[in-house]
């Protein structure tokens, strides 16, 4: 099966650190990934990387099946993301908005208005959709980014903190329409802080340390938050036996 | 145009014109160009002995509609200048400050695509003040008394001051550009401001791009038309330097 996105031992040194460390990873069709990790672990380098924001100074990204940089830029219609800010401009009301998503993705305007409204209904943010984006809450804008990154039905979907700010009704929508994106044959990758979130959400979470995944955890086994320290604490053990420090 | 420039173009247009910040430039712009052209006018003929009356003569050097063209190029030049450099630097150096850019990012239409959608937005803009400027201007000397034959000089002349020095304020969409932030596009703004006015102040206007077309606009001017071309290359290096900046952009590397 061709991945929807895979990155092959990518390497980013960034103001003469080196934030990711032969990062490699492999997202296929159909798969909701979680990529975990503390403060600083490159979780937002590694989304920008997908995104094309950042060049690595190594190693390849390839989105539906395209190396970067795609001489094709048609295959950024089938990618969503909210990553870092959601989508919404203050001066433009929340249809407003999404709707330039998804003109700016080249989708079909009649598709992806239909969309917009079944994504407001699952966020429950229907009644502010002529509201201008300067007068809803954080979590009201948080809503119109994710349906701005859903509503020109991506094949791959990029999502940073996701619930950030949500109600908890509107995290259920948000967890049902992420089942209905990968149900759909869709794949999509999600960060999180949120281990219930992520146990519930995703078919496996892979644990980013020091620029590379050291781990790849299964969702439905126990206490997902104790594993992932075990396996963080494990490989800082590790690294302080070769350096000599205290992990 | 493709569907993907049509996209572009007109996500930054709807931007550009439902900000507060281009409605409140274009107002300012308009209110107070017709407000010191019509009332420097006003003193000349009606209250010559007062500062404002004796202020106004001097940039008017001649009656009619050529001194009124030239207190409107004035007034027209060093606002346009300013309010175009204010409204360009906030719609590039926004999507860096509110974190927008992050959107703008990952779509069929590529980053430099955008800048000159932005920049295409902004000419739209552009024009359509010089117009409005104009029009009131020329409509206010003809309220003032002056004849109707001229009238079609002086908006000409007033739009194209107007359209000359909003489009050599595009420089200032690369310097937001480069400081990540529309405070470094404001300061740019303020300093061609600055500059382009001690420049003029001390005789050296004719070297100066900024202050060129307020020059042409006077009358028996030793500005000739050929020099215009100057103002002209500064919008395109801007525009040039704009988009190559944005083809070349990337997040979090610096």
């Amino acid at each position: 099966m061709t991945s929807a996105l895979r990155l092959e031992s990518v390497r980013c040194v960034l103001r003469g650190q080196v934030v990711l460390d032969g990062l490699s990873l492999d997202v296929v069709p159909g798969e909701c990934r979680a990529i975990v990790g503390l403060n600083g672990a490159g979780k937002t380098t590694a989304l920008r990387v997908m995104l094309e924001m950042l060049r690595p100074d190594a190693g390849h990204v390839h989105v539906l099946g395209q190396r970067l940089p795609c001489a094709d830029r048609r295959v950024w219609r089938g990618v969503g993301h909210l990553v870092e800010m959601p989508f919404s401009y203050p001066e433009l009301t929340a249809r407003q908005n999404i709707r330039a998503s998804s003109a700016l993705h080249a989708a079909r305007p009649k598709e992806s208005d239909r969309r917009m409204g079944e994504l407001a209904d699952a966020l429950r943010f229907a009644d502010h959709l002529d509201v201008p984006v300067r007068r809803l809450s954080l979590g009201t804008r948080q809503k119109v980014g994710l349906a701005a990154a859903m509503a020109h039905e991506p094949r791959l979907l990029i999502l940073d903190e996701p619930t950030n700010g949500l109600d908890p009704l509107a995290v259920v929508g948000l967890r049902d329409l992420i089942t209905q994106t990968t149900g759909s044959g869709a794949a999509v990758v999600v960060t999180s802080h949120h281990f219930d979130e992520l146990a519930r959400l995703a078919d496996q979470v892979d644990v980013l340390h020091h620029g590379t995944i050291i781990e790849s955890l299964t969702p439905d086994g126990p206490d997902l938050e104790r594993r992932f320290f075990d396996t963080i604490l494990a490989a800082d053990t590790v690294l302080a036996a070769g350096t000599g420090e205290a992990p | 145009m493709t569907a993907r420039r049509a996209s572009t173009f007109t996500f930054e247009l709807r931007k550009l014109t439902r900000a507060t910040v281009t409605r409140v430039a274009t107002l300012a712009t308009v209110t107070l160009v017709l407000a010191t052209t019509a009332g420097g006018y006003a003193a000349v003929r009606h209250a010559p002995t007062t500062d404002m009356g004796q202020k106004a003569a001097g940039l008017m050097m001649t009656t009619g509609w050529s001194g009124f063209t030239a207190l409107a190029a004035t007034s027209v030049g060093i606002t346009t200048l300013l309010a175009v450099g204010i409204v360009v630097a906030w719609s590039t150096g926004r999507e860096f400050t509110d974190g927008t850019v992050v959107g703008l990012f990952a779509l069929p239409a590529s980053t430099a695509a955008i800048a000159r959608a932005k920049i295409a937005a902004a000419l739209a803009w552009m024009v359509l003040l010089a117009l409005t400027a104009a029009a009131c201007v020329t409509a206010a000397g003809l309220i003032l008394g002056l004849p109707l034959d001229g009238a079609v000089g002086c908006f000409a002349k007033v739009g194209v001051v107007s359209l000359l020095l909003g489009g050599s304020a595009l420089p200032v969409m690369w310097v937001a550009t480069i400081g990540r932030g529309y405070l470094a596009g404001i300061s740019a703004a303020l300093a061609l401001v600055v500059a382009s006015n001690l420049a003029a102040g001390f005789g050296l206007g004719t070297y100066v791009p900024w202050v060129l077309p307020v020059l042409w606009a006077a009358p028996d001017s030793p500005v000739g038309d050929g020099l215009l071309l100057l103002p002209i290359a500064v919008a395109v290096a801007g525009a040039a330097l704009t988009t190559r900046a944005w083809a070349r952009l990337q997040l979090g590397n610096r």
